[in-house]
């Protein structure tokens, strides 16, 4: 079944077709806001917050996009205003957690792929260049996908993220990663 | 070539996005330039680490849609108290439980006359639908698509031997609004959206009348009776509408002992139908807004 006949039966009154766009895109949704707040229960709670407003908003959705395209929209939207609410409270707190508190799973999972300067050091950049990073890296789209997700042109999403590349290098730099590496 | 140049060229080398003559003029850069040459080294190794690092996101959990179903199964059950359609469907009940209170106090009315104001309506096409005696005596006219807003004055029926009953006109009927029934809308096997209203015209309490002083008549596209009362009086009538060339399935007009031109007015100013209107193609947000574009005036939209 297409994503189009499926939300045009969800459309029509059959709630439970929504769980297959849910089983499609929850991973990516999921690793989209897993990778911007930092952690898996926000991650989580964010991702299930992402799909609510998906289903309420269904109506609006035009059938000349793509679906992963308008989602991925509202996954960003939902990020970025979590984010300018409890960025502040998520840098004082999450290193020091990170630091001293017994490692979790989630932690293990990080250390044992040694990257734990890099989460650092991404978690450095601005909102809107962590959600441009992670797009492009984690969520594979291209410029031309990133564009219409942010409402930019494809040069404005290219530069963006060159931008926010080029900072995180200095950002890892800085931090002297590369000292007895 | 600027080392703010050989940057953005560097980036977009790791997107396999420089040209043979682009590729060049940074290979000389970098000849010359020790500390771009140095930052080229850097970015081409941690892009492998930051792909790894971008790509590490743990599994979600396991019962994650089974969560978000039943989110939005109580986030519609929140919503569904407070809306307006329940709010539209507890006044219906109302209204149709006063009339039901209210009519044994009505007097007896006489078998519905020969004269038929849905002959108004039957300007349009009919289907073809078994009638009751009542009805055939006024038998329908040519089939000939024409809007009732056409014509100057009402026109009566051709007659099978009957004397031509006078058709009333809205402006002499001082009769009592009919309760108010909502008619079972035919199944359909899909629609696409739903929109339900409560729709009042002071005046003009006869089905018919209703239709043509409700809804722009250039829309109907064939009527169909589905409830005719024992005494012949018309309940309900399937309308095939369209609305801006897309076919709505039906449009469910009901009223519960129509005036048909004489007798008792129940209620003369709460008289009104609902309107519910289906569509395979819009959904039910974009059906009201072209709803109530078409509809007309005298009206009162609840």
């Amino acid at each position: 079944m297409t994503e189009e006949e499926i939300i045009r039966l969800v459309l029509q009154g059959k709630q439970e077709k929504f769980s297959l766009l849910v089983e499609r895109y929850q991973q990516k949704i999921f690793g989209l806001c897993y990778k911007i707040l930092g952690n898996k229960q926000d991650g989580e709670d964010a991702a299930q917050e992402v799909f609510l407003k998906a289903y309420q908003k269904l109506a609006s959705f035009n059938f000349n996009a793509k679906f992963s395209t308008w989602l991925y929209r509202v996954g960003v939207n939902t990020c970025y205003d979590l984010l300018r609410k409890g960025k502040d409270k998520a840098q004082e707190v999450e290193w020091d957690k990170l630091e001293v508190k017994e490692e979790g799973p989630e932690e293990t999972f990080q250390r044992q792929e040694g990257l734990q300067e890099i989460e650092k050091a991404v978690r450095k950049l601005t909102p809107e260049q962590q959600i441009i990073v992670t797009l492009h890296l984690f969520n594979e789209l291209t410029y031309e996908e990133i564009a219409k997700v942010l409402n930019i042109t494809p040069e404005a999403a290219k530069m963006r993220y060159y931008r926010a590349r080029i900072s995180l290098q200095k950002e890892l730099m800085t931090k002297g990663r590369k000292e007895g590496a | 070539m600027t080392c703010e140049q050989a940057l953005e060229y560097l980036m977009r080398k790791m997107e396999n996005d420089l040209n043979h003559l682009e590729e060049n003029i940074l290979t000389q850069h970098l000849a010359g330039c020790t500390h771009c040459a140095a930052l080229a080294q850097e970015l081409e190794e941690d892009q492998g680490e930051l792909e790894k690092y971008f790509q590490a996101v743990p599994p979600i959990r396991a019962d994650f849609t089974e969560r978000v179903m039943a989110q939005i199964k109580k986030e519609e059950k929140r919503s569904f108290w407070g809306s307006p359609w329940l709010k539209a469907a507890g006044f219906l009940v109302t209204l149709g439980l006063i009339t039901a209170l209210a009519l044994p106090m009505l007097p007896n009315k006489e078998p519905a006359s020969p004269k038929n104001p849905i002959s108004q309506i039957a300007k349009l096409e009919v289907a073809e639908q078994p009638v009751t005696p009542s009805e055939q005596s006024a038998s329908q006219p040519e089939v000939v698509p024409k809007t009732v807003a056409q014509e100057k004055e009402p026109v009566s029926p051709p007659a099978i031997g009957q004397e031509q009953p006078e058709v009333p006109t809205v402006e002499k009927e001082e009769q009592a609004a009919q309760p108010i029934q909502i008619a079972q809308a035919p199944e359909v096997n899909s629609n696409r959206g739903m929109m339900m209203r409560t729709l009042v015209a002071k005046n003009v309490p006869t089905l018919a009348q209703q239709i043509t002083a409700l809804l722009p008549t250039d829309y109907v596209l064939a009527e169909e009776r589905v409830d005719t009362g024992e005494d012949g009086q018309t309940k309900a009538i399937n309308l095939a509408y369209t609305l801006e060339g897309e076919n709505c399935l039906a449009i469910s007009l009901a009223q519960e002992n129509p005036e048909v031109g004489t007798g008792a007015i129940v209620q003369q100013l709460d008289n009104g139908l609902t309107l519910m209107v289906r569509s395979e193609k819009l959904s039910g947000e974009e059906l009201e807004k072209i709803v109530d574009s078409l509809l007309t005036l005298p009206l009162t939209l609840r």
